[in-house]
């Protein structure tokens, strides 16, 4: 058992070697916080000047909450992507012979994505509320700061079964990646309630773990009590799981696939 | 001139048999249904009919200003890569031109853009969009595409003079979205806000095409509409005279098919 | 036991529009331990289907391939432990990482622990020339340092058996001399090596075997040696000036396998045993032919003649 612990922790951090490098080469510190952020925050107040175009200063503070939030959405999203890039490196066909565990290697492979967007959507989310008369108090922020890093991590693990499924259409990785974000951001309950769509959506939307990482993070606004927040981070992290699961799964047999039909080698 | 028209027409004709084989073209427009559903279900939902159109202006110009920043940073780079450039240079038609047509040409994918976000707002929302002022709209649609194609040359000589600068080729969607006001009107924007926006074409146009969907009288056409031209007209010179000087440059250097 | 068994090994590949097409039809090849085979074979041959199915990232349709006496089927991560594989060609490294990470990444992957990676990673980059640059960026490094790292990585996990599939291709005459000198010294340890090219001479020099395979299947496997003789059963006189009379006359002599004009002015004269070439160059000499020259074909011209004149040109 720990031979395994040590095998998947051994394969998760030469992924996160091959991320940093990634991330270096992407982003600088400058372009990072020049160019990154601040597209992101406008992002958000794009989205938050709709609810003063309505006239509703409530409507408003539902909808900076929401854009803020799924900020970690169209970041972790580029896991996508970057899943995809052994596909230009030729390293495919090496890591298909090496004895690696494909989905554990993926998940170290782009961790820099929900990594970056826990600094992102905090910035997003303690600096442009207040200006839309959300307050946070001192003690909300380390509670606000870790609802935030657990729901990157868990749409993270949601990114990678949507970026195992892109493997087999590589080309077609950046419209994987920007409908699903752009579908995730519509029924997530980050500029209309869940409740708005259908009932069969609203079903489906439960197992977006972005869905009650928000719910959460309102509940904490609302000023709700602890026990409500952290069901609802349960909840999310519940959903986690069972994404992960599900891409460590497809990410082998996607890889066990490939020696029957020569696919992924390029 | 001549070299210029032909450059122009050579390009549009090129870019428009370019993108409709690409798959990229229709990839681009895969996410305005998602757009619109998100604008709408927001304006649906704080019981602001009124509003609908807005967002089925939006994801249309949105289309157009993401399709401008693409293809104003691949399309020299990418002839620069395949040693095309070169080639391009030493011909007789004229670059700017040539870039400026491509542009043009790439501004098409705004008509299945505006038919994707109307077709959104009334198969998925019921809500179906009136033109009330044909006319305007026409004219609005035209001068916003001559206009983002002009920018986009513009950037396109900028990304290729100084191509550090093209790292704000990702970074200029949101932003512009924004300050240009193609949801929300500049109006409802802080002054310090709204004034810088008013030196972009895009929110000219943006209210032009809000307005030619709204019942009441429109104002100020022709000025509104010479507006868009006169931006896009200096982005189109500064656009021109920096690519020929860079290309002016790059010829004395020899640094023309350096990647 | 051997160190590589394969035995009718066939793939079939589904092509657009459910086209099949036959990559390798039956194949039997064994490679006995410590021995350096080469591989020979025009683009499309199914070299390197079969560098594939041998290193687990292919199946095969039919037929069985063992690697020290372990299925690549049924016991695959025996297989990739054993195993070292070195693609030709740029691609297949971190760009954006150092040789060593580079290395330490794959040295890791394969199960190596700590103390050992650095040992083994340190060793290879001194063996391989890469001591001084072990810290650049290898989407930096020169094609010659990119093949030089590609072969340290494949021998990161000691392998057994080290697959090497158009290692050269694309080198410098310099950087491919090196990487020779690598191979024999990996020979001398004992390392297995089944090794794909078409470059004869380069099979020649490093090989204890050779095969030729077209179409998917073996034509045959011989020693360098070997090859030599079959060489040598054909010779060749080329000369220049010769009337069309003579031409006649040397095509009607016994044991003359063909007379040809590869260029303006020149006839080339291919017979079957040095006893025809004697007789040949008799004829021209009593036709006062002056300039006559005796020559073998090389290797090369014997691969053409045994694959046919298809040469390098099908695609795979």
């Amino acid at each position: 058992m720990s031979d395994v612990i040590a095998t998947v922790a051994r394969t998760v951090h030469q992924g996160t070697v091959v991320s940093r490098a990634d991330f270096r080469a992407f982003y600088t510190w400058r372009t990072w916080l020049f160019g990154w952020l601040v597209r992101l925050l406008c992002q958000v107040l794009f989205y938050s000047t709709v609810g003063v175009l309505v006239g509703d200063p409530e409507y408003t503070r539902y909808i900076v909450l929401g854009a803020a939030v799924t900020v970690c959405v169209a970041e972790a999203m580029l896991a996508v992507s970057s899943t995809c890039w052994d596909h230009h490196g030729g390293t495919m066909g090496l890591l298909t012979a090496s004895p690696v565990s494909p989905g554990w290697f993926y998940f170290g492979r782009s961790l820099q994505w929900p990594a970056s967007s826990v600094a992102t959507t905090s910035v997003a989310l303690l600096v442009l509320p207040p200006f839309f008369g959300v307050q946070w108090t001192w003690w909300q922020v380390p509670v606000l700061v870790g609802l935030v890093a657990l729901t990157c991590l868990s749409t993270y693990c949601m990114t990678l079964l949507i970026a195992s499924v892109a493997l087999v259409f590589p080309e077609a990785r950046n419209v994987i990646g920007n409908i699903t974000s752009s579908l995730v951001i519509v029924v997530s309950g980050a500029m209309v309630p869940v409740e708005y769509w259908p009932a069969p959506v609203q079903w489906a939307a439960q197992a977006l773990p972005v869905v009650h990482g928000l719910a959460a993070v309102r509940l904490l606004e609302a000023g709700a009590p602890d026990v409500a927040v952290a069901a609802r981070a349960g909840w999310m992290l519940l959903a986690a799981v069972c994404w992960l699961a599900a891409a460590l799964s497809s990410f082998r047999w996607i890889f066990s696939r490939a020696r029957t039909d020569g696919s992924l080698l390029g | 001139m001549r070299t210029a028209l032909t450059g122009f027409a050579l390009g549009s004709g090129f870019q428009v048999r370019t993108m409709a084989r690409s798959v990229d073209t229709y990839y681009t427009l895969a996410t305005i249904p998602m757009t619109t559903a998100v604008l709408l279900s927001m304006m649906l939902y704080s019981g602001r009919t009124d509003l609908a159109s807005y967002a089925v202006v939006a994801p249309t110009l949105m289309a157009l200003w993401t399709a401008a920043l693409v293809f104003a940073g691949e399309m020299i780079a990418d002839d620069r890569k395949n040693g095309r450039l070169e080639l391009l240079v030493a011909s007789p038609v004229s670059p700017a031109a040539l870039v400026f047509g491509r542009l043009c040409g790439a501004m098409l994918v705004s008509l299945p853009a505006f038919g994707l976000a109307v077709a959104t707002a009334g198969l998925v929302f019921g809500h179906w969009v009136t033109v009330h002022h044909p006319v305007v709209f026409v004219l609005a649609a035209l001068a916003t595409a001559l206009a983002t194609a002009a920018t986009a040359t513009a950037l396109s000589a900028l990304f290729i003079a100084a191509p550090g600068s093209r790292i704000v080729q990702n970074t200029l969607s949101m932003p512009v979205f924004l300050l240009s006001g193609v949801v929300v009107p500049l109006a409802f924007l802080p002054l310090w806000a709204a004034a810088p926006g008013r030196l972009l074409y895009l929110s000219w146009g943006a209210d032009l095409f809000r307005d030619a969907l709204t019942p009441g009288p429109v104002e100020h056409t022709a000025a509104r509409l010479a507006a868009v031209l006169l931006l896009g007209a200096l982005a189109l010179a500064f656009g021109t005279h920096t690519m020929n000087r860079f290309l002016r440059r790059a010829r004395a250097e020899g640094s023309l098919s350096r990647v | 036991m051997h160190a590589l068994e394969i035995s009718g090994l066939t793939r079939t590949y589904r092509r657009r529009g459910g086209e099949e097409f036959r990559a390798l039809r039956g194949l039997d090849l064994d490679v006995p331990r410590g021995e350096v085979h080469g591989l020979l074979g025009p683009n499309g041959a199914g070299k390197t289907t079969l560098c594939k199915i041998v290193s687990t990232v292919l199946l095969p349709t039919a037929g069985t391939v063992r690697v020290l006496g372990h299925d690549v089927v049924t016991d695959t991560a025996r297989v990739k432990g054993r195993l070292g594989i070195v693609f030709g060609g740029e691609k297949g490294l971190y760009d954006r990482l150092t040789a060593r990470q580079n290395l330490t990444f794959w040295a890791s992957l394969y199960g190596l622990g700590r103390a050992e990676r650095r040992r083994r990673v340190d060793e290879l980059l001194e063996r391989v020339g890469l001591a001084d640059r072990a810290d650049e960026r290898a989407g930096d490094f020169s094609r010659g340092m990119k093949q030089r790292l590609h072969l340290a990585r494949g021998l990161v996990a000691d392998p057994g058996v080290l697959i090497l599939d158009e290692p050269t291709v694309g080198m410098d005459p310099v950087a491919a001399r090196d990487f020779r000198a690598l191979v024999g010294e990996l020979r001398g340890r004992g390392t297995t090596i089944l090794m794909t090219t078409h470059d004869m001479a380069e099979a020649a020099a490093l090989s204890d075997r050779v095969s030729l395979i077209d179409r998917g299947t073996l034509v045959m496997t011989e020693s360098p040696a070997a090859v030599g003789d079959l060489v040598s059963a054909y010779e060749r006189v080329d000369a220049r000036g010769v009337p069309d009379r003579v031409r006649e006359t040397l095509a009607g002599l016994p044991g003359v396998v063909s007379v040809t004009s590869p260029e303006e002015g020149l006839t080339r004269v291919e017979t079957s045993s040095p006893d025809t070439t004697l007789s040949v160059q008799r004829a021209l000499v009593e036709a006062r032919v002056r300039d006559v020259a005796r020559s073998r074909p090389d290797l090369e011209e014997v691969y053409l003649h045994l694959v046919g004149e298809r040469g390098m040109a099908v695609g795979e």
